[in-house]
């Protein structure tokens, strides 16, 4: 474990990735110190301020102060994309150990479920999860984490297929452990690693995925700042006043960017295949 | 730099060869969606009626401050009683296809409107029958009495008359090749993209100068305000507040704005907590300062309402309880329904804080959520607790319809001054957009009676007493009357469009 | 082998049925009543009980699904509950313009993605080595949306360069080229990026192995050894997420197609979705996942003929 972080904190893309990572996770945690007045002061007086060095960002089609939204706007995007993961990783874990431990008719029942989500675009996917159960935040958690399910639950599948014939799990079998107790005592540890790398990964795609359906209106309900919708809103300002939409778009990206150096980092230490170079 | 700029967008055209050549005697519209099925029977948007009037046309028209006119029909009589009219038609008119209108066709239509296939039914069932006296005279049996026949019946969209003939060679085709009367010819139709139409020779009106008409279907806005800017399209008629106020400052263009029958209001539900209470009710009116925001956000595309009837109507008025804005009359209204302030600033009654709900369609009404927001942050700084729920216009349909909501943000369009249209369906016991179970028995009556009286003085008076009704137990907080809002080239000459109805391009024709 | 294809295609077909199933649910699930959104905010509750009856709501889900599954044994996907018009007729139009934005941006994406692969792959470590995988990286963590914002703002706002919505005809002609640079542009960027920095890597681990060791070592120039020997076995993998890209551009193009106006099958997707147009979405979103099955096998088939390897049964 020691040694796994001395390796992470040498590795460079981690290093940056990291940086990032943290900044985002401070401006969340720091929220209310750094924008004390919140998320929504409303000045209706002073719409679209172009940015100074009074307001940073400029100002919005309600007159808000664009910064403040979009330091408070990182709790959303970091709490979206984490859960939405926890989400994929959960049920695509679960799934994914018991299709690749008990295998047969299940596994094949299983694994074509999680085809047929495949063949589905995820974006529709989550566009009808959000549709059926209405737009807000949680919803879009749900939306996006469903959309992970099939990934999760293939890598995991293969991990624990390759993992149920070695010997040490026969030796579990023949002792008469219960399957429960083999599944999630010796086969769940050994898949950790990958998951790890994927869900770090997923975490920069899960924040694009959600803010994609803001885009398309089915995000968050407004007050709150989500970078998506933010960005979704300023659209239509977008020649009138740039600064609407742009600021908001270039922290998803350096968020998301963050998370991918992040998981690159990890994949390269974590993963042996590729710890050769 | 915008002359720089629009100077190299020149060039460039020029180098890759221009986009789209353009007649000189087109005229291009932009639509915000496709037009869908031009049986009038079943046009149900008011995209596709945009374009059916210009196909087809109805008995009657109207002028540009709202008044009847002749169309199809030449003049028209009620009986005494008003449950039998007559409509007496124009002879000598006859379908792009070549046959010839007359009461046969004008039966079979209005038979079609009330039969199995329509979806105007409901419009048409004060119907009892339709009967061909001669070959330019029809007349109507109605059910019962009905000052409001012509608006609620013939100037609907199943009031399009369209060619039987056609109907009976093209089966199918019938909806998407449409064959009216009207002073353009359907030529063709690009779905999700373009609909063409041509200049009616035949047509027995005055006109139409123009030799065809393009709908160009571009559903952003701001899309459509570039393609104006960049001569894409002669007309645009809708954009958000910065964009027209950009092109009402440029001498090369013209903006038209006018009022129309277009009411936007928060319903509120009053069967349900909190607004079943009058005192809440007339409180957050107080709370909020509609004009402030509708000013800011909307105008000139939306102007401050105090009534359900547009100000745009006759029977208009505004001697009515007046609620401005007041947070101090507003508060002492909530302590007397026997609220009272916690020491975190909200209004709480025996423990629990005072949340509402509104409920608000997803840009479905102009600047619907922007004004939500606004409403909002002035009722939370009022000491209440207020969410915002921006729903799919699906699904916002099937709560408002349910009343399943405590303030929702509705509107109802109508392209005439009747002032019936608005109060019969939104606020008389039963009516079909009554979503919060309104059943005033005084209000039911006076609405009932101002159906029968013919007279206009009489029927104003009545329908005032109506209006003040409805304030006075602020049912509604009304935000404002959408306005319509016409944009184009100052070389388009001839054009004069009216709230009343669809654009009548007939005299349409550019100068250079 | 053709045994291999016959049973990847046989096991497609669960795999659609399911997402019929999927899709039918789905979309019933959804709350908003097609007839109301049909008949508008002003209609009589009587029109709009006529028009569920008309277009068959009121029957049980399960003979509304057995009469859209008995349609498409039939090859009929149903009228379109807005327009009333075949759906095929609104799918045939609108899926070449999809499939034209999905391949022009797959193009550009493939040439720009491997080329950048391999410059990056022989020169591990150098400047320009880090300054291209630093834009593959900014290339996947973009928002797609975003990114075509940002250029319809630049190009064509303030430039005026291309059109800022709309397609003005086939990618060939001058006027088509201009409308559809944009929206390949941005819809193709994560794709470039993906495929740079695979080729990069799997280059990479093909010059480190034996084989290319050998050949080095028997003197044999460098270029020859890239492009004889290493590119060749390093590609594989390439054309499997070449492959897989397609059909995530398919369906990626739906957001593309809202912020530019492309008038493909995501435009009418997301309209249906709106207007509670089921047949519409069913039958579109059933050639969508298609799609995605189809490219999937042919990658299959295409992975086996390049690496030997694979065993075919």
């Amino acid at each position: 474990m020691k040694k796994f972080f001395k390796r992470l904190l040498k590795h460079r893309s981690a290093q940056i990735g990291g940086i990032v990572v943290i900044l985002v996770i401070l401006m969340a945690i720091f929220a209310p110190v750094l924008a004390p007045e919140g998320y929504d002061r409303q000045n209706l007086f002073r719409r679209f301020e172009p940015p100074s060095s009074e307001t940073w960002f400029g100002t919005d089609q309600m007159g808000r102060e664009i910064t403040t939204r979009i330091i408070w706007g990182a709790r959303i995007s970091l709490m979206v994309g984490t859960l939405s993961v926890i989400i994929g990783v959960v049920g695509g874990g679960f799934l994914g150990l018991v299709s690749g431990y008990y295998g047969g008719n299940l596994d094949r029942f299983i694994m074509g479920l999680m085809e047929v989500l495949l063949a589905f675009p995820g974006i529709l996917l989550a566009l009808t999860v959000v549709a059926i159960l209405g737009p807000g935040l949680t919803q879009v958690m749900v939306a996006v984490g469903i959309a992970r399910i099939p990934q999760f639950a293939r890598l995991i599948r293969g991990s624990t297929l390759s993992v149920r014939e070695k010997d040490y799990i026969e030796a579990q079998r023949a002792l008469g452990s219960r399957d429960s107790r083999i599944l999630f005592r010796h086969i769940l540890p050994n898949v950790l690693a990958p998951v790890l790398v994927m869900g770090t990964l997923s975490i920069g795609t899960s924040i694009l995925a959600a803010a994609g359906l803001s885009f398309l209106g089915l995000g968050a309900q407004p007050p709150i700042p989500d970078w998506g919708g933010m960005l979704s809103e300023g659209r239509a300002y977008l020649r009138t006043a740039w600064w609407v939409g742009v600021f908001p778009g270039i922290f998803i990206m350096f968020t998301v960017l963050g998370f991918n150096l992040l998981g690159d980092g990890l994949r390269d230490i974590l993963d042996p295949r590729l710890q050769r170079r | 730099m915008l002359k720089i700029l629009s100077a190299g967008f020149l060039v460039l055209l020029l180098l890759f060869g221009s986009g789209q050549a353009m007649a000189d005697d087109e005229f291009i519209i932009a639509l915000e969606s496709d037009i869908t099925r031009m049986d009038p029977i079943g046009i149900q948007d008011a995209t596709t009626s945009q374009v059916a009037f210009q196909v087809m046309e109805r008995l009657l028209a109207r002028d540009y401050d709202g008044n009847l006119v002749p169309a199809l029909a030449t003049d028209f009589e009620p009986n005494e009683q008003g449950d039998e009219w007559t409509f007496f038609l124009r002879e000598g008119v006859t379908f792009h296809d070549g046959s010839t209108f007359d009461a046969h066709v004008a039966k079979w239509h209005f038979d079609r409107a009330r039969g199995e296939d329509s979806n105007f039914r409901g419009q048409f069932s004060i119907v009892e029958d339709v009967e061909v006296v001669d070959d330019y005279k029809i007349k109507f049996y109605l059910e019962r009495p009905s000052a409001a026949f012509i608006d609620n019946t013939i100037m609907t969209n199943a009031g399009y008359i369209p060619s039987m003939q056609a109907y009976e060679e093209k089966g199918e085709d019938f909806g998407y090749e449409p064959v009216g009367t009207g002073p353009f010819m359907w030529y063709d139709w690009e779905p999700g993209e373009e609909i063409n139409l041509v200049r009616n020779d035949n047509w027995w009106g005055d006109g139409p100068l123009l030799g065809a008409v393009t709908y160009r279907v571009i559903p952003e806005a701001s899309t459509q305000i570039v393609e104006l800017e960049t001569g894409g399209v002669h007309l645009v008629t809708r954009g958000l507040q910065e964009d027209v106020q950009r092109i009402m400052d440029r001498p090369e263009f013209e903006v038209v704005t006018s009022p129309a029958y277009r009411n936007r209001h928060f319903l509120l539900q009053q069967e349900k907590e909190p607004f079943n209470d009058i005192l809440v009710r007339q409180a957050v009116s107080y709370a909020i300062d509609m004009k402030t925001i509708v000013e800011i956000l909307a105008y000139p595309l939306m102007e401050p309402a105090v009534s359900l009837i547009p100000d745009a109507s006759w029977a208009f008025t505004d001697d009515l309880v007046d609620y401005g804005y007041d947070p101090d009359k507003a508060e002492e209204l909530l302590l007397e329904a026997g609220y009272t302030r916690a020491s975190n600033g909200k209004f709480e009654k025996d423990g629990e804080t005072l949340e509402i709900e509104i409920l608000c369609p997803d840009g479905r009404y102009f600047m619907d959520k922007q004004i939500s927001e606004a409403v909002r942050h002035q009722l939370v700084e009022l000491g209440l607790d207020i969410r915002i729920t921006i729903q799919e216009w699906g699904a916002f349909l099937d709560r408002a319809f349910a009343g399943d909501f405590q303030m929702a943000y509705l509107g109802w369009n109508q392209s005439s001054p009747e002032p019936s249209l608005f109060t019969d369906a939104l606020v008389k016991t039963g009516g079909r957009a009554n979503d919060a179970g309104i059943s005033h028995e005084e209000l039911d009556e006076l609405l009932i009676e101002a159906m029968k009286v013919p007279d206009i003085e009489e029927r104003k008076v009545l329908y005032a007493e109506a209006q003040r009704i409805i304030n006075e137990n602020a049912w509604f907080i009304f935000i404002g009357n959408e306005s319509m809002v016409w944009m184009f080239p100052a070389n388009v000459q001839g054009f004069n469009p009216s709230p009343a109805q669809s654009e009548d391009l007939t005299q349409i024709y550019f100068s250079n | 082998m053709f045994n291999y294809t016959i049973r990847k295609m046989i096991s497609a077909v669960p795999v659609l049925i399911g997402v019929t199933i999927l899709v039918f649910l789905v979309l019933h699930l959804t709350p908003g009543d097609p007839a109301r959104i049909l008949a508008g905010p002003d209609a009589y509750e009587e029109d709009i009980a006529a028009i569920r009856q008309r277009l068959g709501l009121n029957d049980p889900l399960y003979v509304q699904y057995g009469n859209f599954m008995a349609g498409l044994i039939r090859l009929d996907f149903g009228r379109s509950f807005r327009t009333g018009r075949p759906v095929i007729t609104d799918i045939a139009r609108r899926f070449p313009n999809t499939m034209e934005l999905a391949l022009v941006s797959l193009f550009w994406a493939t040439i720009v993605g491997v080329v950048v692969g391999v410059y990056a792959a022989i020169r591990p470590g150098s400047t320009a080595d880090g300054a291209s995988m630093t834009a593959a990286l900014l290339g996947v963590s973009i928002p797609t949306f975003w990114l075509g914002l940002i250029l319809m703002l630049i190009f064509s706002y303030y430039l005026g360069w291309f059109p800022a919505s709309g397609r003005a005809g086939p990618f060939w002609t001058p006027e088509g080229f201009r409308s559809i640079f944009l929206p390949a542009i941005s819809l193709g960027a994560p794709s470039a990026a993906i495929l740079a920095r695979l080729t990069r890597s799997s280059l990479l681990e093909v010059l480190g192995e034996d084989y290319v060791r050998t050949a080095k070592a028997k003197g044999l120039a460098q270029k020859v050894v890239i492009y004889r020997h290493a590119l060749r076995n390093a590609l594989i993998p390439v054309v499997t997420i070449t492959g897989l890209e397609l059909g995530y551009l398919m369906g990626g193009a739906l957001i593309t197609e809202q912020v530019f106006a492309w008038p493909g099958l995501g435009r009418l997707i997301i309209n249906g979705i709106y207007a509670h147009d089921y047949p519409t979405v069913q039958a579109s979103i059933l050639v969508l996942a298609g799609i995605f099955v189809l490219v999937n096998l042919v990658t299959d088939l295409f992975y086996a003929v390049l690496d030997p390897r694979i065993k075919y049964n």
